[in-house]
């Protein structure tokens, strides 16, 4: 059988067609899937708590993070009785004197200690952990695992009551205007461009049942006795791609807010298997987003600066019409390379509100994810 | 690109909606080629009829599972999906032709490729009803699906050779068919 009259006789038959038989529309609509309606309020409720769920979930999971660094950081937590700010202006303070770091270091800290009536050693190590990164440049992982560490304690100060009395700072003037000083030089907007990547791939299996046919008046049908009939579909999600552009805008010292445009792709490679048959297919979605978001200075120096953020972002697909909400937390890690340019990192945790689509995507399989981007901002 | 979709995409995102409408319009759009599809595989006009409504319902149900690429991807694939449906169909009804017939293969002349100009689609499709069984679906799985004799094999549980065999067998019974439809319709070849 030659080539060419295969292709003859596929050509000739490519639009083959005959009356369709036919159907009961009533047992293809009942199979067809149903839409998940999900007002918008709604939407906006479940964000609102989703955004202080994460917000919870995330500070107790790196709470657990690592084990060495939580004897000391945990004992100021307990025992600190200053408001974060106060710590916060003396560390500053301690590293802008330029002399023998280590001992100068030492001596303030010792002051905020027993001025609070605790023992030294625990604001030592504090003090002796910040060190390094103030004139070393560690890697940017190294920096966001360590001072992600350091945020939560800081973070979880703030949870404590404020209105505790403040004991009596022995050097009171001094740290809190050199902090304020250097902030106002600070400029207040910033432009950056990231990438971001969640940290695992994805893949599942399923098996399910599908068909399940009513046919009323053929009962006798041998077609009948195999109405239910199994399905595999294997589902790998390759690691969400997502390139953005925005802006923050510093409102004060700690407060800022950031918005900007945002890309992203999902890839997945589907392979569904009808008794014994595969069918492969590669997913390609694209999305354009905005994502919205608060800011909040944890700590900061020179070089480096700590932060916070809380936010969400809605992105639009551009291969079918649907709407991925999202809420997304995250703790941020800065390190300043020149006055205008700096490098950040940030490990956020985000979770995805259900589309509402039949698309099989990462988000929809794994709502809660974890994502670390990578960026370089402008300070202008 | 990402702005203007076209007709097919657009159906396409409103049965991923789960709209009624668009899975009529979709009927009206592709179920005659699909019955043609069916046709080719499935001989008796009550099986048929079963066969194509169950494929519409995985279609419909497994939309999910498409990704659009490009004009016409849509119907490629709810083909693939229809002829799962058939060679599914297949294998639980005519299982037992499938294996006999993978015991009868001799050798035969090789027939020559008959001149398929002058016939008409519908009387293709005819002589293909008439092919038995198996001859029928390795037939339509090789020359029209182009699969290679490997995967034939492994659709329909049957050796590599046997599916070539097939093929060959199928290929002469329908020149055959072909020769005495030209010499009634066309007696000047």
């Amino acid at each position: 059988m030659k080539e060419e009259w295969i292709q003859q006789m596929r050509q000739k038959m490519a639009d083959y067609s005959q009356p369709a038989p036919e159907v009961s529309w009533s047992v293809i609509d009942g199979a067809m899937p149903a839409r998940t309606v999900f007002p918008l309020w709604l939407k906006s409720v479940a964000a609102a708590a989703v955004v202080i769920l994460v917000a919870g979930i995330g500070l107790k999971f790196l709470d657990r993070g690592d084990a060495t660094f939580d004897q000391p950081v945990n004992n100021v937590i307990e025992n600190e009785s200053k408001p974060v700010h106060e710590q916060v202006e003396q560390i500053e303070y301690v590293e802008h004197l330029t002399e023998p770091e280590q001992t100068r270091q030492i001596e303030p800290a010792r002051q905020i200690r027993q001025s609070a009536g605790q023992p030294a050693q625990t604001v030592f190590a504090m003090a002796v952990t910040d060190n390094p990164e103030t004139d070393a440049v560690p890697s940017t992982e190294e920096t966001t695992e360590r001072q992600t560490d350091k945020t939560t304690e800081h973070k979880a100060d703030e949870n404590q009551p404020q209105d505790r009395p403040v004991v009596a700072n022995p050097e009171p003037a001094l740290p809190t205007e050199l902090y304020h000083k250097k902030r106002s030089k600070e400029s207040r907007l910033m432009a950056m461009a990231y990438v971001s990547n969640s940290i695992n791939d994805s893949q599942h299996f399923e098996s399910y049942k599908t068909g399940i046919i009513d046919s009323p008046n053929n009962p006798n049908n041998p077609y009948t006795s195999d109405q239910i009939t199994d399905t595999n579909r294997k589902v790998h999600h390759h690691q969400p791609l997502r390139i953005g552009m925005s802006l923050r805008y510093r409102i004060d010292d700690r407060w800022s807010l950031e918005a900007g445009l945002a890309y992203t792709r999902l890839i997945s490679d589907i392979t569904l298997t009808q008794d014994g048959v595969s069918n492969s297919e590669t997913q390609s979605l694209n999305y354009i987003g905005i994502p919205l978001k608060v800011g909040y200075d944890i700590w900061s120096n020179r070089k480096f600066d700590l932060y916070a953020t809380t936010g969400g972002a809605i992105d639009r697909m551009l291969d079918y019409s649907f709407w991925q909400f999202s809420v997304n937390g995250s703790l941020g890690a800065d390190y300043k390379l020149t006055n205008g340019l700096s490098i950040y990192a940030e490990e956020g945790i985000g979770y995805y509100f259900n589309d509402g689509s039949t698309l099989s995507t990462i988000y929809k399989d794994h709502p809660l994810t974890f994502n670390l981007s990578l960026g370089l901002r402008i300070h202008f | 690109m990402f702005f203007s979709d076209s007709p097919e995409q657009r159906l396409h995102k409103r049965l991923l909606d789960g709209n009624k409408a668009a899975a009529r319009e979709f009927y009206s759009l592709y179920a005659d080629y699909l019955a043609g599809v069916c046709a080719r595989y499935i001989a008796d006009k009550e099986d048929l009829k079963d066969v194509f409504q169950e494929a519409l319902i995985r279609i419909f149900t497994n939309i999910g599972q498409f990704s659009y690429q490009g004009e016409g991807s849509l119907r490629a694939w709810a083909t693939r999906i229809t002829v799962n449906e058939a060679l599914k169909f297949l294998r639980a009804s005519q299982r037992r032709e499938l294996v006999r017939l993978e015991t009868d293969i001799a050798d035969e002349d090789d027939e020559d490729d008959p001149p398929i100009n002058d016939i008409p689609p519908d009387a293709i499709v005819e002589m293909l009803r008439r092919l038995p069984q198996g001859y029928r679906t390795v037939f339509n799985l090789y020359v029209f699906e182009g699969k290679s004799h490997k995967e034939i094999a492994d659709l329909l549980g049957i050796r590599e050779n046997s599916s070539a065999s097939q093929l060959h067998r199928a290929k002469n019974l329908l020149a055959k068919m072909i020769r005495e439809y030209n010499d009634i319709n066309n007696p000047r070849q």
